[in-house]
């Protein structure tokens, strides 16, 4: 709405983003709330194939060149080879796992997964398929939202630990035939650099990112209005919406962690 | 005895009226035909009866039962009394056409196969042969999803049928198929149906009784005869079809 007062603009926004932060709020209770009643779990088997086995290769290959960039970017900062060695498969090892992991895996998989599933319980909105669920006795919130966000919330710490290995993997490729580092040391130092603090703190990102993922996608498709325009626009909100959030709950976690 | 009433109903969506005072009672074992133009709040009028929507003010019952804002628990309960046609079918487009029919009954716990035998039998009570069963709601034409829709509607054996526009977009012939097929459940069933419509032939065909919705409130109401001829100026424009008359057309 054009508005000619800037206060009254600024008072607008600022309206509509606590009512945003409000109904998300609602939205994440009732999610929680649900995800813990079992009879809900029916469609996790599909949801979870879906966002799980289907994300692999995307997250994979992403994985793969993130450890190899590293690799070759770490080893261009360290003035001597010796050091490089040395310090190279630490770079690699410690950068995915505890950061490059948990968040290309999850901005990967929320623009794949995430913004079908948005896209995909938005259509199921405008064209009251919801609804008709609704008059067949079916909770539609239980039976669209839950295996979703629980699928999410599962997949996620899997889908990072095979990107963490894959991305390690991709780091000692680089390092061994790009580099010439030897490669026997390459593994041992990896090895030795990893402490479970690393791995702890990758998999509650994991979590939680999953966790941002299916609720940011299923609330935005969810509250779909307008047809096919507010379909493509739930589509993008439920990207925007999560890759933010994931990068300001990566900071606190992060942050938290240290 | 009635089986739905609804007592000065409104519903507003921000500064729009759409339900101004909505009052009806729909007798049970009758089919009851709303007529009135597009985007005079006849699907509204249908959501709140099923809770989709939430009536600002008034009360609507069911069999003698307040739903108006009955909790979502019992609400899901409640619902198993209801078939409901949407005006587009609302099919499921993940499923094909045999599961979507079936879909109530899997829930309840019926096995695959055996479900698969009732939707068959279903479709072909709505006209529909068993081939029709695997095919995706995406492959099928307008006559058919709605018939679809309807053999989804009527699986569970309703008590209460709601049909939103049952022939909008048919040809005459496939429409007046349909009609046959809402007095025909109407005979088999033994339930109390409502019916949105615009369609003056399926109103006459198919009504017991008829009331006619005009800015937000029922105006007129009694049998398809009665209709006929009436002196209503309101309903008599509406019933010939005429831009003439005292309705005004959105333009
Ligand atoms: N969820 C909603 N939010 C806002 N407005 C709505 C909503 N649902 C319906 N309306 C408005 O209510 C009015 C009545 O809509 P409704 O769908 O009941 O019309 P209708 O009588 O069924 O028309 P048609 O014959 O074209 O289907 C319309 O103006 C519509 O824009
Ligand atoms: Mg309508």
């Amino acid at each position: 709405m054009a508005t000619a007062n800037p206060i009254a603009a600024v008072g607008a926004v600022t309206l509509q983003a606590v009512g945003l932060v409000g109904s998300l709020s609602t939205f994440a209770g009732q999610a929680i709330r649900n995800m813990l009643i079992p009879r809900t779990y029916g469609q996790f088997i599909p949801q979870a194939t879906f966002v799980g086995f289907d994300s692999l290769p995307i997250i994979l290959l992403t994985a793969f060149f993130t450890g190899g960039v590293l690799a070759l970017q770490s080893y261009n900062g360290f003035d001597n080879a010796t050091l490089a060695g040395s310090q190279v498969p630490k770079v690699v090892a410690l950068s995915m796992l505890r950061e490059l992991g948990p968040v290309l895996g999850a901005l990967m998989l929320a623009s794949r997964a995430g913004s079908a599933m948005a896209a995909q319980l938005g259509t199921m909105r405008v064209t009251e398929q919801i609804d008709a669920l609704y008059t067949l006795a079916v909770n539609p919130f239980r039976y669209l939202v839950v295996p979703r966000i629980w699928a999410c919330v599962l997949m996620l710490p899997l889908l990072v630990v095979l990107a963490n290995i894959v991305g390690i993997f991709g780091g000692y490729v680089v390092a061994k035939h790009v580099l010439h580092l030897p490669a026997h040391q390459y593994l041992t130092q990896t090895w030795s650099a990893i402490e479970s603090d690393d791995i702890t703190i990758g998999l509650v990102k994991a979590l939680v990112f999953g966790f941002i993922i299916g609720l940011m996608s299923t609330y935005h498709g969810f509250n779909t209005r307008n047809g096919a325009e507010g379909v493509g626009r739930a589509t993008t909100s439920a990207v925007v919406y999560a890759a933010v959030t994931i990068l300001v709950a990566d900071y606190l976690i992060t942050s938290w962690f240290v | 005895m009635n089986c739905i009433t609804y007592t000065n109903v409104r519903k507003s969506f921000g500064p729009k009226t759409v339900l101004n005072g909505v009052n009806l009672k729909v007798e049970k074992g009758n089919t009851h035909v709303i007529l009135g133009g597009s985007g005079s709040g006849k699907s509204v009028m249908l959501k709140c009866l099923l809770g989709l929507i939430e009536p600002d003010e008034g009360t609507i019952t069911v069999d003698g039962l307040d739903t108006t804002h009955m909790p979502s628990r019992e609400r899901m309960e409640h619902m198993h009394k209801f078939g409901m046609l949407f005006q587009a079918g609302a099919l499921f487009d993940s499923m094909n056409v045999w599961q979507n029919v079936a879909f109530a009954l899997m829930n309840e716990g019926m096995k695959p196969a055996d479900a698969r035998d009732v939707a068959v039998q279903k479709l072909k009570q709505v006209g529909l042969k068993a081939d029709t069963a695997d095919l995706n709601p995406a492959d099928l034409s307008g006559g058919m999803r709605k018939r679809v829709a309807l053999a989804r509607a009527i699986a569970h054996n309703p008590q209460i049928i709601l049909y939103d526009e049952p022939t909008t977009g048919l040809d005459p012939i496939t429409s007046d198929v349909i009609n046959d097929l809402i007095l025909q459940l109407q005979s088999e069933l033994k339930a109390t149906s409502v019916v949105i419509t615009h369609d003056m032939h399926t109103a006459f065909k198919v009504a017991d009784k008829i009331s006619f919705l005009y800015q937000g409130k029922f105006i007129a109401e009694g049998t398809a005869k009665e209709f006929k001829s009436t002196d209503n100026p309101y309903v008599k424009q509406f019933v010939a079809g005429s831009a003439q008359g005292p309705i005004q057309g959105a333009v």
